[in-house]
């Protein structure tokens, strides 16, 4: 009882005494504690929700393997590239299969047209659509050592079918810009 | 300077038709007869024509590997005929309006083979 009357008693006196300070000066302190508590508050956060410590060595890692890439696709020649035994175009390897596959991103039309001639619903939308597709994609799969290739053929206006094609892409044009896929095996 | 401004324009202007020469009618008779057509994305067609449609025999090959040789009707693929798929697989029988459709063999790269009917684009047994 009386070491809480001590505590009321010291509080008092201490505010007593900040209000004794001039009102410029306790502005800046107030001032100063906000500005440090909002500092703190955003570093506990920086160190919470922050980038990854590691980020800039992936970084560079990633753009070392990208560099590697697009040297060795520069080494290809321009034109059709296959992972398959063909008359035409130039035949990958299994690493420059995996390393074209995982820098191309485009499908041509014709790959598209050659792979709806075997799903018949792709081939019917496609055509009364005007050959429009939506979404496309290229990705490597480790598992299977394979790339594959899927893009979906665009509903009709004012209807939700739509047709996702998927197969093996094991044909690539490679342009003067990029690589594309040239021919999908979805059968 | 003059000169060098009507050499720039005649080397375009070269250019040009050397270009134009490269796509559409190429060789013999596009309307009616035989000829030969090739698009900007270098497909050919080498076979028969009636009234500017591929209508006959033919071959069409497209720049990606795969190629049709048969019947086409309309400027489409109807009839027999035989469609190669870039890895080796094929197509060989009855076609309707670009899809297979009736009796054909299907055989693929590895050398595994379907018989049967299809309809419409589908294998029907």
């Amino acid at each position: 009882m009386v070491k809480q009357k001590r505590e009321i008693g010291m509080r008092a006196i201490m505010l007593s005494k900040i209000n004794q300070f001039p009102e410029s000066f306790r502005r800046s302190i107030g001032l100063a504690s906000l500005t440090i508590t909002i500092f703190f508050i955003f570093f506990v956060l920086n160190i919470i929700f922050g980038p990854d410590k590691n980020a800039e060595k992936k970084f560079v890692e990633q753009k070392k393997i990208q560099e590697k890439a697009n040297e060795l696709i520069s080494t290809l020649p321009r034109g059709v590239l296959t992972f398959y035994q063909s008359d035409i175009g130039q035949k990958l390897s299994s690493d420059e299969y995996k390393i074209v596959c995982n820098n191309t991103k485009i499908i041509t039309q014709r790959a598209i047209m050659g792979a709806n001639i075997t799903d018949s619903k792709a081939f019917n939308l496609y055509t009364a659509n005007g050959g429009t597709t939506g979404k496309y994609a290229v990705n490597w799969d480790d598992n299977k050592k394979k790339c594959f290739a899927k893009f979906t053929v665009k509903p009709l206006e004012g209807t939700s079918d739509s047709v996702t094609v998927e197969g093996e892409a094991l044909g690539f044009l490679k342009t003067s810009i990029d690589t594309r896929v040239y021919f999908i095996k979805n059968f | 300077m003059r000169k060098l401004f009507a050499y720039i324009i005649l080397s375009l202007l070269f250019a040009n038709i050397s270009f134009a020469k490269k796509s559409g009618c190429t060789d013999g008779n596009c309307n009616t007869g035989f000829g030969t057509w090739t698009y900007t994305d270098k497909t050919t067609y080498v076979g028969e024509w009636v009234n500017g449609s591929k209508n006959g025999n033919g071959i069409e090959t497209w720049p990606n590997g795969y190629s049709y040789e048969g019947d086409f009707k309309e400027s489409k693929w109807h009839g027999k005929g035989t469609l190669k798929f870039p890895d080796g697989s094929s197509y060989k029988g009855e076609w309707k309006n670009n899809k297979m459709h009736g009796k054909g063999i299907f055989t693929w790269s590895n050398g595994k083979t379907k018989e049967g009917n299809w309809n419409e684009g589908d294998y029907v047994k």
